[in-house]
């Protein structure tokens, strides 16, 4: 029998401690012609100064970049489709993300442009006059671009939470691990029997 | 302590599951019932002990107490870290499964050669402290080479990243050789008959 005294001190040592390992997580979004790349380790922090590789189809390394302070690398990416993107995080530990780049049409020429914003502007104004219900002001634009920009930062939040490992998830595989042993010795008994 | 999925290629892949699996499959064979629940624990404990991390300067490290369980399970010590493993990379997505075999390799195997070597001087009763401690120091060493070797003969480009790993190695075997070396004096000492050499 072991000292089970023994084996429940030893955890108990250690469970102040945050609870993970070297995984590290890897999201990319395609913001327009930007791919927007997050890295954090499983307890939220940052992965700071990792390297990422965005690669091609073929495996050619396109863009190779480093993140930031807060786990952030922003990829300015010209014509390509399928791409894969390599984390870095050092000692083996690496993430990697296939994406399908979608990229965005191309802008119009100076001509359609001037028009675009002269049929923009005209809009405007038929709003402020109440003329189209359907239209938006620069202010209500700037208005939603805002909100859209905390709902981005709390999808993000959103991930690391879920990607974080807490002490139910352990004692839940812990629960299955002893069952797969619960099996065997099942096993085993029947095959002596 | 894994190599993460996509490091390796796939000779070391194939060649870490052939003989981590029959390592593996070999020691089912030789496992009786009586000592299935030891092993449960022993596995149970490698899995959240390797979850839990101490921060250590710019970096956090992880025991694995793996030098102690090579003591407590000898060839045993194959199965309970391949279980545990097999959880952490199908529910937390550490190592993964391709990796599996060559991670319960390097992880399981310092510390089975080195219950071999030290199961007599441990039968004596002598020097209980100083083996235990030495088992677990040179088993997560030796894990920790052996993980950094794979990485430079899988890619020889890796070779700073292997001296990185290496280097890193040694404070946290360190600490392990301490705590093992403190648990097998204290086990060696009340309850002699779950120490493998001494049943």
């Amino acid at each position: 029998m072991l000292p089970v005294k023994g084996i429940i001190f030893l955890l108990l040592l250690f469970l102040p401690f945050q609870i993970y390992a070297h995984r590290v997580n890897l999201f990319v979004d395609q913001i327009g012609n930007n791919l927007e790349i997050t890295a954090f380790f499983p307890d939220g922090s940052p992965c700071k100064e990792c390297r990422v590789e965005v690669l091609d189809k073929k495996g050619r390394v396109l863009q190779i970049t480093k993140t930031d302070e807060v786990g952030k690398a922003i990829l300015s990416m010209g014509n390509v489709t399928d791409i894969k993107v390599v984390l870095k995080a050092g000692e083996g530990h690496q993430a990697e993300k296939f994406i399908k780049f979608d990229t965005p049409k191309k802008e119009p020429n100076k001509k359609q442009s001037s028009n675009l914003s002269m049929n923009k502007q005209s809009q405007v104004v038929k709003t402020l006059k109440g003329e189209d219900s359907n239209s938006i002001s620069s202010d209500q634009l700037s208005e939603i671009q805002a909100e859209l920009k905390g709902l981005r930062q709390e999808i993000v939040e959103l991930r690391k939470n879920s990607q974080r490992i807490w002490l139910r998830d352990i004692f839940s595989v812990l629960g299955y691990l002893l069952g797969v042993w619960a099996l065997l010795t099942l096993w085993k008994r029947k095959n002596a029997s | 302590m894994h190599i993460s999925e996509g490091v390796l290629s796939p000779v070391y892949l194939i060649s870490g599951w052939l003989v981590s699996g029959g390592a593996v499959l070999f020691s089912l064979k030789a496992l009786s019932g009586r000592e299935i629940p030891r092993v449960a624990l022993l596995s149970g404990l490698f899995f959240v002990i390797s979850l839990i991390h101490i921060p250590l300067g710019p970096t956090s490290v992880h025991l694995t107490l793996n030098g102690l369980l090579g003591i407590l399970l000898g060839q045993a010590v194959f199965p309970a870290i391949f279980v545990a493993l097999f959880f952490q990379a199908l529910f937390f997505q550490y190592g993964g499964i391709s990796v599996l075999g060559i991670n319960t390799l390097t992880m399981a195997l310092p510390p089975y050669l080195f219950s071999l070597l030290f199961s007599r001087y441990l039968q004596k009763g002598k020097y209980t402290l100083l083996i235990g401690f030495l088992s677990g120091f040179l088993s997560l060493l030796s894990s920790g080479l052996l993980m950094a070797l794979i990485l430079y003969l899988s890619n020889p480009k890796l070779y700073l990243l292997s001296g990185i790993f290496a280097g890193t190695y040694l404070p946290i075997s360190l600490a392990e050789g301490i705590i093992t070396a403190f648990a097998v004096l204290y086990l060696k000492r009340t309850h002699p008959e779950v120490i493998r050499c001494c049943q």
